[in-house]
C-alpha cells in the first residue's frame, strides 16, 4: 500500500478513537486536540514501516502525547493511568461504535434518551420538555420508542457487521 | 404472573420504578427465557446510552476531521516530493568531498530540508559498519541541516542525529561518548509531545552500548525500561530488536534457555515485518542455543533454515558459517564421517574467498576430530594447512607459533584433541601481552 493510502486508511479508521481519548479521557481542550492528533499522525507517518498494529501504536502515541500535553501545562496534576493501551483501545473503540450508533438515530430520540438517562429527568418532565405535555404515560411512550430505535440501529449494525 | 410483561413494563422494572409490582415480574423473568433475554437486551441498550463521555463526544461539534485529513495527506505528498528532491541533492553532494558539503548547502540553502537531513542520516546508517568515522561526520552535517528546520522538525531530527551519532561512536569504540550521545537524543525526543516512541529507541541504543561494554546488568536494566516504553505501541520493529538484544544479553550471562525462548518469541514478529536478514540471524542464534542444550535435531533444523535464508539474501559468508555449525552438529551427534566431509568443504569455501583466518579455525575443528579418530596422516595434513592459513591471515607471531607447535605435535604423534582445544583457546583470546606457552603436560 502507498504511504498516502495507508495514512488515509489509518486516519479514517482511528481518528474518532484518538479524538475520543484526547477530548474525553484526557480532557484536552477542543482547540488543542487537532494539533495534538496532527503531531501523532506525523510521527505515525515517520514510523509506519516499523508498525504492525496501527491501532495500538496510535492509541499509545495519543495517550502519551496527552500526558505530555498536561505535563507541560500542569506538571503537578495527576493524570489518568492509561498504560494498558490494548484495553484502552478496545474500550474506546467500543465507545466510538456507540457514538456512531447514536449519531445514526434521530436527534430528537437522542435528546429524549440523554434527558432521561444522563440528566435524570422524569417521564413527566420529558413529556413537558419534548411534547408540551404533562403526561407521564406519554413521556414513557417516548422513551420506549427511542430505546426501540436504538435497539433496531444496534441490530442493524450487528447485521451489517456479520459475514 | 402467567402472561409475558410488555416491554414498557420491563423498562420500568429495569429502571427500578417503584410504581410497579416488582415481585411477580422478577419471578416471571426468572422462569421465562424469552423475557429474560428481552430484559438483558434492554439493559444493554440502556448501558450504551448512559455513557456520559459518549454523550459529550456525540454532542461536540467536529469541524476538524476533514481539515486535518486534508492537511495530513498534503504533508504526505509534500514529504514524498521532499524525499525525491533529497535523493537528487545527495547525488550531487556525493560527487564532492564531505568537507565541502556544508559549503554546498550554504550556497543552496533551499536544499536544507527535512528530507535531506533524514536522507543523510540514512546514509550514515549504511556507513556504520564500514566507515564509522564517515557516519559520524554525516550525523554532524544532518545536525547542521536540522538547525534550519521548523521547531518540531528540528528537535525530532536532532534526536535522530544524536541517536545515529551514538551508534557511530559505539562502532568507533568511544563508549562513554556513545552513552552521552544517546542521553542527548532521548532529551531531544522527550522535548516533543509525540516523541516517546523515539525516546524508547534512544534508551535501547544506550542498552546496546552498555552491552558492548560488557556491563550486562546495566544493559539489561536500561533495556527493560526501553521495552516497557515500547510495549504499549504494540508489535514494532524496535520492540523486536529490543527482545533480540535481551536474548543476546541472556546468552552472555549463560541463560541459554531464556535466550532461546526470547528468540523463538521474536521470530514470528520478524516474519511479519519481512525482516529476512534478522530472521536468518535469529535462526543462527537458535541453532547455537539448541547445540549448547544438546538438542541436535532442533539445531540442525534451524541451521538449515538459516543457510537457506542467507543464500536467498546472497549472504554467502554467513551461509558458510551456518554450514560450519551444521558440521559441528553432525560431529556432536556422532555423524563423524559426514561432519568431517562438511568441515573440509567449509574450510575450502572460506579459503576460496580469501578468508584464511576463518578457514584456519575450521581446520582446527577438523584436526581435533581427526585426532579423536586417530587418523594421524589426515590430522597431520590439516595441522600443516592450518599453519599455512594462519600465516596467510597475517596473525601475530605468537598465534603462528601456537599453530606451529600443534603441527609439530601432530607430526610427532603427541597431539591430542585436548591440545587442539588449548591452542584454539589461546588463538581465540588473541592477547598480545600473553606469549604462547605449550600446555603443561606436553612441555
Amino acid at each position: 500500500m502507498l504511504p498516502r493510502d495507508r495514512v488515509a486508511a489509518a486516519y479514517d479508521a482511528h481518528y474518532d478513537v484518538l479524538r475520543f481519548i484526547a477530548a474525553q479521557r484526557f480532557r484536552v481542550p477542543p482547540a488543542d486536540v487537532r494539533p495534538l492528533i496532527h503531531d501523532v499522525f506525523v510521527a505515525f507517518i515517520r514510523h509506519s514501516a516499523a508498525i504492525d498494529d496501527e491501532r495500538s501504536w496510535l492509541v499509545a502515541a495519543v495517550s502519551n502525547a496527552c500526558r505530555n500535553y498536561w505535563r507541560d501545562l500542569k506538571p503537578t496534576e495527576e493524570l489518568p493511568d492509561l498504560t494498558d493501551t490494548a484495553r484502552v483501545g478496545e474500550d474506546v473503540s467500543a465507545r466510538v461504535d456507540v457514538v456512531r450508533l447514536l449519531r445514526s438515530i434521530p436527534e430528537r430520540c437522542r435528546t429524549v434518551l440523554w434527558l432521561r438517562y444522563i440528566d435524570g429527568l422524569s417521564p413527566e418532565e420529558i413529556a413537558a420538555r419534548c411534547a408540551a405535555s404533562t403526561s407521564g404515560g406519554y413521556g414513557r411512550q417516548l422513551i420506549h420508542r427511542c430505546l426501540q430505535t436504538v435497539r433496531e440501529a444496534l441490530a442493524g449494525g450487528v447485521r451489517r457487521g456479520s459475514p | 404472573m402467567s402472561e409475558h410483561p410488555g416491554r414498557m413494563t420491563l423498562l420500568l422494572y429495569v429502571e427500578g420504578a417503584a410504581s410497579i409490582d416488582r415481585a411477580p415480574i422478577a419471578a416471571h423473568v426468572l422462569a421465562c427465557r424469552a423475557c429474560r433475554e428481552a430484559m438483558e437486551e434492554l439493559q444493554q441498550v440502556l448501558r450504551l446510552v448512559q455513557q456520559a463521555d459518549v454523550r459529550g463526544y456525540v454532542d461536540a461539534p467536529d469541524d476538524d476531521r476533514a481539515l486535518l485529513r486534508a492537511a495530513l495527506l498534503q504533508e504526505v505528498d509534500a514529504a514524498v516530493g521532499d524525499r525525491t528532491a533529497a535523493e537528487g541533492v545527495l547525488d550531487a553532494l556525493r560527487e564532492q568531498p564531505l568537507a565541502l558539503w556544508d559549503w554546498f548547502l550554504e550556497e543552496h540553502p533551499d536544499h536544507r530540508t527535512l528530507g535531506l537531513a533524514l536522507r543523510v542520516l540514512r546514509e550514515a546508517e549504511t556507513e556504520l559498519d564500514r566507515r564509522p568515522e564517515r557516519a559520524l561526520e554525516l550525523t554532524e552535517i544532518a545536525e547542521r541541516i536540522a538547525g534550519q528546520l521548523s521547531d518540531v522538525e528540528c528537535r525530532s531530527t536532532l534526536g535522530d542525529a544524536w541517536k545515529h551519532r551514538s551508534n557511530a561512536l559505539r562502532h568507533l569504540g568511544r563508549y562513554d561518548d556513545a552513552l552521552d550521545a544517546a542521553h542527548l537524543a532521548e532529551a531531544f525526543y522527550r522535548s516533543l509531545q509525540s516523541g516517546d516512541f523515539d525516546a524508547a529507541q534512544a534508551q535501547y541504543t544506550r542498552a546496546v552500548t552498555l552491552f558492548k561494554m560488557t556491563r550486562y546488568a546495566e544493559a539489561m536494566e536500561e533495556l527493560h525500561v526501553a521495552i516497557a516504553n515500547l510495549k504499549p505501541f504494540g508489535d514494532t520493529v524496535p520492540l523486536a530488536k529490543a527482545i533480540m538484544l535481551e536474548a543476546a544479553i541472556r546468552i552472555e550471562e549463560g541463560d541459554v534457555r531464556g535466550a532461546q525462548a526470547l528468540w523463538r518469541a521474536v521470530f514470528p514478529l520478524l516474519q511479519r515485518f519481512n525482516e529476512v536478514v534478522e530472521q536468518a540471524r535469529v535462526l543462527a542464534n537458535l541453532t547455537e542455543c539448541s547445540l549448547r542444550l544438546g538438542d541436535y535435531d532442533a539445531a540442525l533444523y534451524d541451521a538449515q533454515r538459516a543457510v537457506h535464508r542467507y543464500r536467498v539474501l546472497g549472504m554467502e559468508v554467513e551461509a558458510i558459517r551456518s554450514e560450519w555449525t551444521i558440521a559441528i552438529i553432525h560431529l556432536a551427534r556422532g555423524d563423524a564421517d559426514l561432519g568431517v566431509r562438511e568441515l573440509t568443504a567449509v574450510a575450502a569455501a572460506f579459503t576460496a574467498r580469501g578468508m584464511a583466518l576463518d578457514a584456519a579455525f575450521v581446520k582446527l575443528d577438523l584436526c581435533e576430530e581427526l585426532l579423536r579418530r586417530e587418523e594421524w596422516e589426515a590430522a597431520e595434513e590439516a595441522a600443516r594447512e592450518l599453519t599455512v592459513l594462519f600465516s596467510a591471515a597475517r596473525v601475530t607471531v605468537a598465534r603462528t607459533h601456537a599453530a606451529d607447535f600443534l603441527r609439530r605435535a601432530v607430526e610427532n604423534r603427541r597431539a591430542t584433541a585436548e591440545m587442539v582445544q588449548y591452542v584454539r583457546a589461546y588463538v581465540l583470546a588473541d592477547d598480545p601481552a600473553q606469549p604462547f606457552s605449550p600446555p603443561i603436560a606436553s612441555a
